[in-house]
């Protein structure tokens, strides 16, 4: 997380577990909020990664969540905090290819055990906590400089 | 290469996009599965699929790819063409196969979409 004082633009969002329909809507808003502040496109596209491989795990594995960005002068940063099942083992999901993703998932193209080790290497710091039974915790930062 | 090239090689259909046919491309990502445009594609790929699934256009839109072909006369859903008009992204449609699309843009020098490190 930013320092409060240096945080020039703070939203929240929130995304639906489940909802194909509306899948990818934040990631879009969010997409439109850093190109308004004229952010180089390839930082947005970074930004978009991490964006919308994080929205995907959350309509494919959780129930909701709430969606922090936070803009400073120096990084773009993305909280995502889900009411969900949580992970019972983060270094096994952060191995890629593992997934515990469902026939339906894989077969609208997702879940091939990609998206975390996807989002940590495009970021430019990552952090997940998770709690069984609970949610998980995503905190991504990606740098503007 | 510019789109208009590609529609020539793979004599698509262009669903969507017709006024976009200038845009360059070097890049070429082939794949049913959008978690592998999510870890490998690079900006401005032109992305060949025969998925025919709502968050395609989501996702050529959100990582700025040049268009989507849908091979093997797979043909989108209306949805699908509808959400490719609102956000801008050209949809085109061709008879040959994943294969033979791919065979023939390589052909003609074009790369594959891969990132680097």
């Amino acid at each position: 997380m930013a320092n409060a004082e240096s945080v020039v633009f703070r939203k929240s969002y929130h995304i639906e577990g489940g909802n194909f329909q509306s899948a990818g809507s934040v990631s879009k808003k969010i997409k439109q909020i850093l190109k308004q502040l004229n952010i180089d496109g390839e930082i947005i596209w970074r930004a978009m990664i991490v964006a919308y491989e994080a929205e995907m795990n959350v309509v494919l594995y959780a129930s909701e969540a709430e969606v922090i960005l936070e803009i400073s002068p120096k990084k773009i940063c993305m909280i995502f905090k889900d009411k969900g099942p949580g992970i019972p083992d983060i270094p096994l999901a952060m191995t890629e290819g593992y997934s515990t993703a469902t026939r339906e998932m894989r077969e609208r193209g997702f879940g091939a055990g990609l998206g975390l080790p996807n989002i940590k290497k495009t970021a430019d710091n990552f952090d997940i906590q998770s709690t069984v039974g609970s949610g998980t915790q995503l905190i991504i930062d990606i740098n503007i400089f | 290469m510019q789109l208009h090239e590609i529609v020539k090689l793979l004599g698509a259909e262009v669903l969507v996009g017709a006024g976009d046919l200038d845009r360059e491309i070097s890049a070429v990502h082939a794949s049913d599965l959008i978690s592998h445009v999510l870890a490998t594609c690079t900006r401005g790929a032109l992305w060949l699929t025969g998925l025919l699934d709502s968050q395609i256009v989501n996702t050529a839109e959100l990582f700025d790819l040049s268009a989507v072909v849908f091979v093997a006369n797979r043909r989108p859903t209306q949805d699908i063409i509808e959400a490719a008009e609102m956000e801008n992204v050209p949809v085109l449609c061709t008879q040959y196969t994943m294969f033979e699309s791919c065979g023939l843009l390589y052909s003609k020098g074009l790369k594959p979409s891969r990132r680097c490190g």
